[in-house]
């Protein structure tokens, strides 16, 4: 079966004035149609990178693709020209983010801005455009669509104006939906409702979607699939029941056991040793062997390539954790 | 410390014509927190957890009500006499980033409060102490010299921690400790602070909106739901039998790392009213699966349920 999105060997790197950042490096994974895939990551891992990278949204300059392809739909994203991007973004690849209050425009009401997305991809008029932007409202969960869209940004809650990104995001019939820690800025129980919407969004209309999150619950919550990030770098890519179950990369294992557990209690919580690296002057070998308590000489010098141990189950370590061993 | 009917409004200006208006953001609080307890402040964004904190630590004033720490009222917070016990009670806060001035080294950052408080005979003595304290958190000597901006986020809060430790504190109040940090620096944080609470033998107030933090590290827990706090219960008890509705909300709704365990829909409805125009009676009923038409105008007080909670709940009252 052909991969709705393929990310091959990414690389990407930022001319700053202090240096090159070596942001992405061989980034790899895979989503098929239909498929939540959570993209789990510190700070600095290269989550929101990739996610930009998908949806052509890096600022290139200071950003530089050095190798990679990005086969969505058959066809790689990077080979396309501005104006050919211009028609996907949007239409079949959309994108919602952390903060909804900066991603909407505070001067404009909801009501234009939703039409203004929906007549830029298709051929209607503003009136139409409303009205396809009321049953957008209706389909998120929205009690008074027409209200809020004669609203502007900051009259609506956090929890509201997530719901307005989500229906413009989906009002072009996307394929692809990323989600760019969509629900980090809100209280649990609104998030709780977000979560809850995507997943009923992926039923009834069969999207696929990529949630980008440094929370581990949220990955658990929804994803099938799950990649894990470190430092730029892909250390595991499987489904979420493998991974929770038999980790097998130490970082994975590691930042699992690290999680403080709600539904009991402990005594101590297990510790990554050091703290995530400057990917100005990354690790040699593999970028995650100074925390490791795995690491043999090998990491030091050699960087691990991602590979497949067992069926669909890949990972980049030379080192990893044995069966029986592991168990976050 | 025991706080009594504490109380915080705010004057804010809304709207074209900024017409003055007024909200409570710590409604009458009564809360108790014993000698070497570890007592969590949780709620979601603006419960109003902070400002609680804020005027606890002296940072604040209150609006009314008062306050007492080892007996002695302490609501006036200018008195030169209570300057003893300001330096007793001390605060750390969430962002590393803005807390720590990035134009003075640690060394001078963990002096000041030695001199404000004249702890140490001279600048010797003062180096000595500082270098305990820093080891005590984890920090090294040639961390001294240094300036924030060298650190990262971990240390950083390691170094407000020390800050805090430094003048010899007996309570301290922790406003969202970890939660500008990562997963993996985080528990390194939570297990230092459960370290130095039996070595300095300290009483904590940890303010958090994460629940999975109060209960690693917490010994009761108070809920508060728009400045009120509607439940004050033993730690195990609020996870294990959680008696108010809106308890019950917030633990269903938190996610699970096991995906074995996921629910299929949303738990909640409704969002947090606006504290500029607040629900009549108990402020949690418009979105209370329990609520009866007596929550719709009368705001319920914190009762006894059992020997391990006490609740604001006219519904768990009832059924008792």
């Amino acid at each position: 079966m052909e991969h709705l999105l393929e990310v091959k060997n990414l690389k990407i790197q930022f001319d700053t004035e202090e240096g090159t950042v070596y942001a992405l490096e061989n980034v790899s994974f895979h989503l098929n149609k239909g498929e939540i895939l959570g993209i789990i990551g510190e700070t600095g891992s290269g989550k929101s990178v990739t996610a930009s990278a998908i949806n052509r949204i890096l600022p290139v300059p200071p950003a530089r693709i050095v190798n990679g392809e990005i086969i969505f739909q058959g066809k790689d994203v990077l080979q396309y020209k501005r104006e050919e991007m211009n028609k996907i973004r949007g239409k079949k690849i959309s994108m919602i983010f952390q903060e909804p209050m900066t991603a909407l425009n505070p001067v404009f009401k909801i009501k234009e801005q939703m039409s203004d997305v929906i007549m830029h991809h298709q051929k209607v008029n503003r009136k139409n455009a409303v009205k396809q932007a009321t049953q957008m409202l209706e389909q998120v969960r929205i009690p008074d669509p027409e209200m809020v869209l004669d609203k502007f940004p900051h009259e609506l809650s956090g929890g509201m104006r997530q719901r307005v990104m989500i229906a413009t995001a989906l009002s072009c019939e996307a394929d692809l939906l990323i989600a760019d820690e969509p629900t980090t800025a809100l209280d649990v129980t609104t998030q709780d409702q977000i979560l809850a919407l995507i997943q009923e969004m992926r039923k009834n209309i069969d999207i696929s979607v990529i949630l980008i999150t440094h929370d581990f619950g949220v990955v658990a919550e929804i994803c099938d699939k799950v990649a894990v990030m470190y430092g730029g770098t892909v250390v595991e890519f499987t489904d979420i029941y493998t991974l929770t179950k038999k980790p097998y990369h130490p970082y994975s294992n590691g930042l699992l056991k690290a999680i403080p557990p709600v539904d009991k209690t402990i005594e101590k919580l297990n510790t990554i040793p050091g703290s995530v690296p400057n990917l100005l002057k990354p690790p040699t070998g593999c970028r995650f062997h100074p925390r490791c308590e795995n690491a043999l000489e090998k990491c030091k010098i050699d960087p691990p390539p991602l590979k497949e141990i067992e069926e669909n189950h890949f990972i980049a370590c030379y080192n990893p954790i044995k069966v029986g061993e592991n168990n976050g | 410390m025991k706080t009594q009917d504490l109380r915080k409004e705010f004057q804010v200006r809304v709207g074209f014509l900024q017409k003055e208006r007024k909200i409570t953001a710590v409604d009458n609080v009564n809360l108790d927190i014993q000698q070497s307890e570890t007592v969590g402040l949780v709620g979601e964004s603006g419960c109003g957890k902070t400002t609680l904190g804020r005027i606890l630590a002296g940072l604040l004033p209150a609006t009314s009500g008062k306050f007492f720490y080892r007996g002695n009222e302490i609501t006036e917070i200018k008195k030169k006499k209570n300057k003893q016990i300001r330096r007793e009670i001390q605060m750390v806060f969430q962002d590393p980033f803005s807390s720590l001035n990035p134009r003075m080294t640690v060394s001078d950052i963990l002096s000041r409060p030695l001199k404000v408080f004249k702890i140490g005979k001279n600048a010797k003595e003062r180096t000595k102490i500082v270098l305990e304290t820093l080891e005590s958190v984890g920090m090294k000597t040639e961390h001294m010299s240094r300036y924030p901006h060298e650190f990262s986020g971990g240390q950083r809060q390691r170094i407000a921690v020390a800050r805090s430790l430094i003048v010899n504190p007996a309570f301290i109040i922790l406003d969202e400790p970890t939660s500008a940090l990562d997963v993996s620096v985080q528990s390194q944080i939570l297990n230092l602070m459960v370290d130095i609470k039996t070595n300095f033998q300290l009483t904590m107030l940890l303010i958090t909106h994460d629940l999975s933090v109060a209960r690693f590290q917490c010994d009761r827990i108070a809920v508060m739901y728009m400045g009120r706090i509607v439940v004050i219960s033993d730690k195990e008890a609020l996870f294990n039998s959680p008696a108010h509705p809106y308890t019950k909300i917030l633990l269903k709704s938190i996610p699970r790392t096991d995906p074995e365990q996921r629910r299929k829909k949303a738990i909640s409805t409704g969002e947090v009213p606006s504290l500029l125009n607040p629900p009549s009676g108990c402020y949690f009923a418009p979105r209370c699966p329990l609520k009866m038409d007596i929550c719709e105008t009368k705001a319920p007080e914190l009762k006894r349920v059992n020997e391990h909670q006490t609740c604001a709940c006219f519904a768990v009252e009832k059924e008792k």
